[in-house]
Order: structure tokens, then C-alpha cells, then sequence
């Protein structure tokens, strides 16, 4: 079992791959990858969906993860960040995964009982990285238990 | 009677299919166009020669390959199997779409390199369609342009002959390498043991894109003749390449890029165009890089690096170079009593915009304009 894991930005995405491999749980894809840049916003959009179903493709997941777009940096409202959740989510739909929205809290609150040090390459320096990699690691868990 | 009229004949015996003309005969197969009559739709013809003796497995594994993926995938760029049945004992026919545009390569030759963000967009269709084939442990090992169909409409690329297409190996890493078309091959494949794998798919896909932006590769198979190829010519009994059959000349020119590629003197991919950004001049030369490990490892971070070019569609016209769009204006840059001038235009007519001794600080100074 493979689950990808994702944290939206306005600018870039950082992903994670988080599988099974003796019993614990491993990262072993980290990566941050820039949007497609574009004046057209729709196009732009569409390009991240064709980047996401490569990526999907590629990485071979079973499940996806996405970390829930709350308030940006300053506190206004971001309108990239739900769209880009949106392609990520249309995405894996097409390639008939099943995709789980993990609020921000429920990684908060997940990462306290839990050990990140189980995820061992979990030097996780990016906050990003670390997080995407934490939502593949919940949505892992909560697929098993289920 | 020639051996391509008898194929046509026996197509047209089955009764399904209208045959019109030959596209392309080539070293394993014979292309014609036609129409799928009950079908209603314009189809291209492959007919391939098989071993007598094959089971059906082998007889149709390049059919059933395609059909399973684009059935699955429903991927825009791979062509689709429209039919496939037997011919005559030693022959197979299968009907795919027909591509309007043609091959790339007809593109190349026939109307010169892509304009610059048209030629970026057909190479990322070109990845997507791979990645579908690595997703299923399949290597392609033989992306060339004449390999891969451009649909005008769609402005898709479609990826076309899969007579090289190979499964992994059990890890999934690599398989044995395919020499089909040496000017491709990338530098691992002529190692010992020669190995192919995602990367090297990927080094084929690098070389597209140089094509595409700059036009067909600088050189023939002629120029990467060594003396050690000459003499072996000579012993054959030839004055040039061209006096030797298609199979010696194909192995003589194999060896001589075999021995480049191990004295690391294979033929560089200069010259380039002067509107290409060094974003993307990065691109191709990691793509193509001699060492696998430098290489782009996986088709999203060769996707990802392209998706960060933004650039004028530049195209040149005869000596001049025009990009129709670019931050709300239409640009075209030509040169003049020895100076480059850069003129711009919004509605009506070009005005000028700045001259400069070198074309290269205009191209970059048109790439910072901001809208």
C-alpha cells in the first residue's frame, strides 16, 4: 500500500509517499514540485491536473492524501489553494482512487501521539514535506484500522 | 508485381477495409492509408511480418499491448487499435487511427523546428504518453520523431509503432536495450550488458525536444562514421555508405556510434536557436545527459521541469523572428545595418521597441516584460 500524501501552496506542492516496508511506516518519496506557470489560470489548472495524473501515475499509489487548505500566510482567503485540492482530487478520481481531506488540527493532533520518528526518513526540515508526508502516514493508519 | 501491391491486394480481399495509399515501407513493417469500411472510420494500416510457427500470444502482443493500455488509460496520447487479424501465415494486420498530422518528423523536415512553447507542449503530451507505458513496467526504447504522430486538431502527440516496446525486468529497473535507431540510443544501451530502462526512454524524449525547438539533429548517421567505419566499408566493397545495403549500413553505423558513445565523443546537439530560454537549454541538457543518475529519474520531474518554462512562442520566418503573443503584444525581432531591432505591436502597426548589438539581450529583455 502506497498513499500520497500533499500539501497545497500557492506556488508549489510538496508530496510525500508514504509505504508499509517491515512493519513501519517509510517516506520514500519527498519531493516539491512547482506549479505550471501560466497567465491563463485555467490553464494553469489544467496543467496541474495533467502533472498530478503523472505523478499518480509514476509514483504507483493506491491512496491519496491531501492536507486541507486553511488560511493563508496573511489570513486573507486563498483562492488557489482550494482549486489546486480540487485538481488534485479530480485527479485521483480519474484514475479511481479513493481520496481522504485531512484537516490541518487532525495532523496537529495526530503528530503528538504519534512518533514522526516511525516515518524514518522523517528528517523533514520543510514543514511541507514533513506534513504531506504526516497525512499519507494518518490516511495509511486509518486504512488499516478500518 | 511488387511485394507492397500484393499486400494491398490481400487487405482488400478481407472486404473490411477500402485501401488508399502506401505512407511508409519500412525495415518490419508496410504502412498504408485507408478506411475501416463497417466502421466508417479513416484508419492506417500496419501489416508485420510474424514467424509462421507463433501462437497467438506473440502474433498479436504488440495489438494486445496497445489496446489494454488505451482501453485502460484512455490516454490521448497513444495511438488506438482500431482492429487487428491475420493477413497470411507470416503476416499480421492491424488497423490503428489515423493521425491527421502526420509523423513529427514530416513536421521537421517538411516546415523546419516547432515555434518554441508549441514545441515544450508536444513534448509534455509525449512524457504523458510514457509514463502511461512505465506506470505498467513497459519501456518504449524506440521515441524518435518518425515514431510519434502529431494530431492537428487536438495539437496532441501520439505515440505510434510499438514494435520495440518491452516489459522490465522483474525489479523493474531496466530490460535488454533495442538498436532500432542509433542516432537515439542513448550512451547505457551501448555498454556492456547494453540496458534500457525509464531513464533511458526519458534521454530519447530529451533528444525530441531538442529537435522540435531547433530542428532535425545537425547530422546524419554519415557523420558519425569513424576511420575505423570508412575502412570497413571499403572492405565491403563500397565507396560510401549509401553503396551498402540497408542491414550492413545499419550495423557499421551502429558500431561507429557504439565507439563514440564509449570514447564519449558522441556528436554534440548544438547549434541551438537564439530564442531559447537557458531554462529550458537546462532542460534538454539534463534530459540528455550521458550519466543516467543525472538524468531526470521519473517522467513528473521532467514534467514538473518543463511546466516552469514560460516563454514567448517564438517561430522564425526566414530571417526573422516572430512571437504573435507575449504579454498582451505581438513581437518581432530582425536585424538591420548589422544591429538587432526588437519592434512590438498591440493593435495596429509594429513599432519599435529597442535595438541591440546581440539578439540574445533582446530575448531576454522581451522575457522580463511585464504585462
Amino acid at each position: 500500500m502506497r498513499v500520497l500524501g500533499v500539501v497545497t501552496g500557492t506556488k508549489d506542492l510538496h508530496v510525500a509517499v508514504v509505504a508499509i516496508h517491515a512493519a513501519s511506516a517509510h517516506a520514500v518519496t519527498l519531493k516539491k514540485i512547482v506549479l505550471p506557470v501560466d497567465e491563463d489560470e485555467s490553464a494553469r489548472l489544467h496543467r496541474t491536473l495533467q502533472l498530478m495524473d503523472t505523478l499518480i501515475l509514476d509514483e504507483k499509489v493506491d491512496r491519496v492524501a491531501i492536507v486541507k487548505a486553511g488560511q493563508a500566510q496573511f489570513g486573507n482567503a486563498s483562492s488557489v489553494r482550494p482549486k489546486v485540492e480540487c485538481v488534485i482530487q479530480l485527479a485521483a478520481v480519474r484514475r479511481n482512487l479513493p481520496v481522504s481531506i485531512v484537516p490541518p488540527q487532525t495532523l496537529r493532533a495526530f503528530e503528538k501521539k504519534n512518533d514522526p520518528n516511525l516515518l524514518v526518513e522523517a528528517g523533514f526540515k520543510p514543514v511541507g514535506s514533513r506534513d504531506a508526508a504526516l497525512a499519507a502516514w494518518l490516511d495509511l493508519r486509518k486504512h488499516e484500522q478500518s | 508485381m511488387s511485394r507492397a501491391d500484393g499486400i494491398r491486394d490481400r487487405i482488400v480481399s478481407i472486404g473490411k477495409y477500402e485501401v488508399a495509399d502506401e505512407i511508409h515501407e519500412g525495415a518490419s513493417a508496410y504502412v498504408f492509408r485507408g478506411r475501416h469500411v463497417p466502421l466508417g472510420e479513416n484508419v492506417v494500416l500496419k501489416v508485420y511480418e510474424v514467424d509462421a510457427s507463433s501462437d497467438a500470444e506473440d502474433l498479436y502482443r504488440e495489438a494486445r499491448l496497445l489496446k489494454k493500455i488505451s482501453d485502460e488509460s484512455g490516454c490521448e496520447n497513444l495511438v488506438r487499435v482500431v482492429d487487428v487479424e491475420r493477413l497470411s501465415d507470416d503476416e499480421v494486420l492491424m488497423a490503428m487511427e489515423l493521425v491527421n498530422g502526420g509523423s513529427l518528423l514530416t513536421q521537421l523536415t517538411q516546415r523546419g523546428p516547432l515555434p518554441l512553447m508549441d514545441a515544450v507542449r508536444v513534448t509534455k503530451g509525449i512524457i504523458r504518453g510514457t509514463a502511461e507505458l512505465h506506470a505498467r513496467n513497459l519501456v518504449h526504447r524506440d521515441l524518435k520523431p518518425a515514431n510519434i504522430m502529431l494530431d492537428m486538431q487536438q495539437c496532441a502527440p501520439k505515440i505510434g509503432d510499438f514494435g520495440s516496446i518491452a516489459e522490465l525486468d522483474e525489479a523493474g529497473v531496466s530490460v535488454r536495450t533495442s538498436k532500432r535507431s542509433a542516432l537515439y540510443t542513448p550512451p547505457e544501451c551501448w555498454q556492456v550488458p547494453p540496458r534500457h530502462s525509464r531513464a533511458s526512454d526519458l534521454y530519447q524524449i530529451g533528444m525530441v525536444l531538442h529537435e522540435l525547438v531547433n530542428g532535425p539533429l545537425p547530422y546524419t548517421a554519415e557523420a558519425q562514421l569513424d576511420a575505423e567505419a570508412h575502412r570497413r566499408i571499403r572492405k565491403a566493397g563500397g565507396g560510401k555508405l549509401s553503396d551498402l545495403d540497408a542491414f550492413d549500413a545499419t550495423q557499421i553505423v551502429n558500431e561507429a556510434i557504439e565507439r563514440r558513445a564509449r570514447q564519449k565523443k558522441l556528436l554534440p546537439l548544438a547549434p541551438l536557436m537564439p530564442y531559447v530560454p537557458d531554462a529550458l537549454v537546462r532542460v534538454v541538457a539534463k534530459a540528455t545527459a550521458p550519466k543516467v543518475a543525472s538524468r531526470f529519474q521519473s517522467s513528473t520531474d521532467f514534467l514538473a521541469a518543463l511546466e516552469k518554462i514560460d516563454a514567448p512562442n517564438w517561430r522564425r520566418e526566414g530571417d526573422t523572428f516572430i512571437a504573435s503573443s507575449w504579454r498582451g503584444r505581438a513581437w518581432r525581432l530582425f536585424q538591420q545595418h548589422g544591429e538587432w531591432t526588437a519592434e512590438r505591436r498591440k493593435t495596429a502597426d509594429y513599432r519599435m521597441w529597442r535595438v541591440a548589438g546581440d539578439s540574445a539581450i533582446l530575448f531576454n529583455a522581451i522575457l522580463d516584460v511585464v504585462a
